[in-house]
């Protein structure tokens, strides 16, 4: 995934990792990708999920996203713990502080939505590397990504409908997600 | 009518209502038709109804369209239900007399869609029991399950589906290209290949093997494969490592890719599909040979992955058809014969 989000990370900002931390017990940083000019770093744990194939397997799956913030909460607190580790890596020129730092969970094949309780969050890693290249600084990267405005919109680019299902005489009925596209081929083979 | 209820919100009324229909649905495979025919000619006419399927999509649709990708994984996972619900059930071990007859086509097509919906009972049984899904009693007979009304956990589920955002790029994670072979000596070798496809009765048909067009589509398809082979090429899969697993999914490929195209240009040809070739049929014994005389793997990685890939292992000593295995490509599915 690293080496991924390298390739399509534009030539102003730099990637690091995965830097081991001095305590064994706490987790590696997995990425860091830093902006000088807009002096901003983003921090991340990546998580490349085994796709889930069915829905229930998402329980399981959204609890390895959960690990990957619990992970993400000790790295904060090491770096503020720690406020002259990444200077020291020489990841940072200048003191940490005069950095802006932002958490994310960067997640590949699964996504959840589990809004956290403090200013951690998530992206996706096909979002991210759109966000990378779509927009002008870090900063502004980071902005798009947390307000969601690489997700599809209900109505605009997929269309919600209710479908039954019939067994043993018991119908049951559940949401099923279209593409707006998927609906008019349809409509035009009906 | 109740209101949208997650279970852990919902009256016992509600939860004992939602599991007396949730034990009626797991009857679901106990009346199918299918299950008077025996063994083998039900689990090769499951297959050759997918196939059915799957070609309904691309007729109706297009070759790669989003409508076959998608019918392609919920029949794989439908497919994969009802097999496991056939060797469960034991069937009779007679007639193995494959033929696509319009019986046959209506209990596969009757059983293909109750393990369909099968699916999706359980999913939203599940998730139910998870408290991530709501239930709305509609009557005594029918539920409505809803995710809880959060915008963003719509659009969460609809990524989840492969929705995107207009001018989203085609990615590793989201391919939206077709991705056809466009090759001219693909082109040419097929062309006399066509030429040498016979006739073996209504909906059958026979053609030889050629190993100049498979090894140049293998090498295609390898290539190809690069995009989906996304991890570590060393990753241990068991006795093989992902690279390995790599050569022996292109040569699948190219088996796949050639049948698939000889059948569509016979149905084109005489505008019937030769359903009773659909589904490739070997001894497990040749198809060890054909893998490996078109890849450097030795035998027993290739029977090892051929054993990885099987959907049912059934008992060896009294079934014709010991291995089932399927690949995930467009259409074709194998069966295998006892390798005695």
């Amino acid at each position: 995934m690293r080496e991924g989000i390298k390739k399509v990370c534009p030539d102003r900002y730099s990637v690091f990792g995965p830097l081991k931390l001095p305590d064994p017990k706490l987790p590696d940083i997995d990425i860091i990708i830093k902006d000088s000019v807009a002096s901003q770093l983003l921090i991340g744990e990546l998580k490349w999920l085994r796709k889930p194939t069915r829905v229930i397997d998402h329980a399981e799956k959204d609890a390895e996203l959960e690990e990957g913030f619990r992970q993400l909460r000790a790295i904060r607190a090491f770096l503020e713990q720690f406020p002259h580790y990444l200077k020291d890596r020489t990841i940072v020129e200048r003191e940490e502080d005069s950095f802006d730092l932002s958490f994310v969970v960067v997640a590949r094949d699964h996504l959840s939505y589990a809004a956290q309780p403090d200013d951690l969050w998530l992206a996706e890693f096909d979002a991210l590397a759109w966000a990378l290249g779509n927009s002008s600084n870090l900063k502004d990267c980071i902005s798009k990504l947390q307000t969601f405005e690489w997700l599809p919109v209900e109505g605009r680019d997929f269309v919600v409908k209710f479908e039954s299902a019939t067994l043993a005489g018991e119908t049951i009925e559940c949401e099923n997600f279209h593409s707006r596209q998927n609906i008019e081929d349809l409509r035009k083979v009906e | 009518m109740i209101s949208p209820t997650l279970k852990s919100d919902a009256s016992p009324q509600v939860v004992a209502l939602v599991e007396q229909i949730e034990v009626r649905c797991d009857g679901w495979a106990e009346n199918l038709t299918l299950l008077g025919s025996t063994h083998d000619v039900a689990v090769w006419g499951v297959l050759t109804q997918i196939i059915d399927l799957v070609e309904q999509q691309i007729k109706q649709f297009g070759h790669g369209s989003q409508q076959q990708r998608e019918a392609m994984i919920n029949l794989g996972r439908a497919g994969a239900r009802l097999l496991d619900e056939i060797c469960a059930m034991r069937l009779s071990r007679g007639d193995n007399w494959l033929r696509w007859t319009s019986k046959l086509r209506e209990s596969t097509k009757q059983a293909v869609l109750a393990a369909h919906n099968c699916e999706a009972c359980v999913g939203c049984f599940v998730t139910w029991h998870q408290n991530r899904r709501a239930v709305e009693i509609l009557s005594p007979t029918r539920l409505r399950f809803s995710i809880p009304p959060s915008q963003m956990e719509r659009r969460i589920q609809a990524y989840q589906q492969g929705r995107r955002i207009p001018g989203w790029p085609s990615t590793t994670d989201n391919p939206v290209d077709k991705s056809f072979v466009n090759d001219p000596d693909v082109d040419r070798l097929l062309e006399g290949l066509c030429r040498r496809v016979t006739l073996e009765g209504a909906l059958a048909i026979r053609y030889p093997d050629d190993s100049e067009l498979l090894s140049l589509l293998r090498d295609i398809h390898y290539e190809k494969l690069q995009r989906a082979f996304r991890r570590d090429p060393r990753l241990d899969l068991g006795g093989y490592d992902l690279a390995a697993f790599r050569q022996f999914f292109a040569v699948l490929e190219s088996l796949c890719a050639v049948h698939e195209y000889i059948c569509d240009f016979w149905a084109k040809r005489c505008g019937r599909y030769p359903f009773e070739s659909a589904v490739m049929v070997k001894p497990l014994s040749e198809w060890v040979g054909i893998v490996k005389s078109l890849c450097s793997l030795n035998e027993n990685q290739i029977r090892l992955m051929l054993s990885d890939l099987t959907l049912v292992a059934y008992d060896l000593s009294t079934s014709t058809f010991t291995r089932l295995f399927r690949a995930m490509t467009r259409t074709d599915y194998f069966l295998c014969p006892t390798s005695s």
